[in-house]
């Protein structure tokens, strides 16, 4: 059972050094939920984070070097993206996608490094 | 073309565990590309760099301004595409390969790659006009 007051208690820890958002969001890009940034912000951005994963994981690499695991499935681990403006970083977090915003100064690793840190958690990893 | 084909494997040959180093429109049609000696035909296959397309269109409705780079890693691989529009710079590593790395050599590859997409967009401007 997930315990949202928890969830957004654990996100909220996350936002520090540069780190602006952090979701929580079903693989269909419903929001489970979220620390920073307004709600309709949040939503906006589980919606596209949520598209662009599913475009990666679908056709995001070339046919020949393909590794399925042993659900059966190809495995995109994460995504991070560079804007102008910030960085977005969307990684697998057991059947969710956790997805973290960041301004442009934040490093990459810092970015990765809060992600896996973040999936450590034991509401993460084990969601049932 | 034979100059960035070049340049390409040269960056190839001097940056470990890269197996290709790709440039392609926005459709995936290749324009220039290197490939190690292992890496299948596969790589070639356009539906990869139509994908960096549509995330990076995507990518604008965020409000955090234009897509420059996107970094997927893969179970066996990891793949680090640049926006140079409208061509797209594409490099496929395995795993062991270091990202800093991957991201240093395709910035390495930033000022050849806005000269030859000036040409191309300059080119595309062109026949846009002869047609009408």
């Amino acid at each position: 059972m997930l315990k949202p007051k928890a969830i957004a208690q654990v996100l909220a820890q996350v936002n520090t050094a540069g780190v602006k958002a952090t979701l929580l969001l079903n693989p269909d890009g419903s929001l489970i939920s979220f620390a920073g940034w307004s709600e309709r912000e949040a939503r906006v951005l589980a919606a596209v984070a949520s598209n662009v994963w599913f475009a990666y994981e679908r056709h995001g690499r070339p046919a020949g070097s393909e590794v399925i695991n042993e659900d059966g499935k190809e495995s995109l681990q994460d995504l991070i993206l560079e804007c102008e403006a910030g960085k977005l970083c969307v990684s697998r977090a057991s059947k969710m996608l956790l997805c973290l915003v960041a301004d442009e100064e934040t490093e990459w690793g810092l970015l990765k490094a809060k992600v896996i840190g973040n999936n450590g958690y034991a509401f993460v990893r084990h969601p049932t | 073309m034979a100059e960035l084909d070049t340049l390409l494997d040269s960056v190839l040959n001097r940056t470990e565990h890269v197996k290709a180093i790709l440039v392609t429109d926005k459709d995936g049609v290749i324009l220039a590309k290197a490939l190690h000696a292992d890496s299948g035909a596969g790589i070639l296959e356009p539906a990869f760099s139509a994908t960096f397309s549509v995330a990076s269109e995507q990518c604008g409705k965020l409000g955090l301004g234009a897509n420059k780079m996107i970094v997927s890693t893969f179970d066996g691989d990891q793949i680090v595409q640049f926006n140079h529009s409208p061509l797209i710079l594409t490099l496929l590593a395995s795993l062991d390969a270091d990202p800093g790395v991957l991201i240093a050599a395709g910035r390495d590859l930033a000022e050849p790659m806005r000269i030859v997409s000036e040409t191309v967009a300059k080119t595309i401007q062109y026949e846009h006009k002869k047609e009408y």
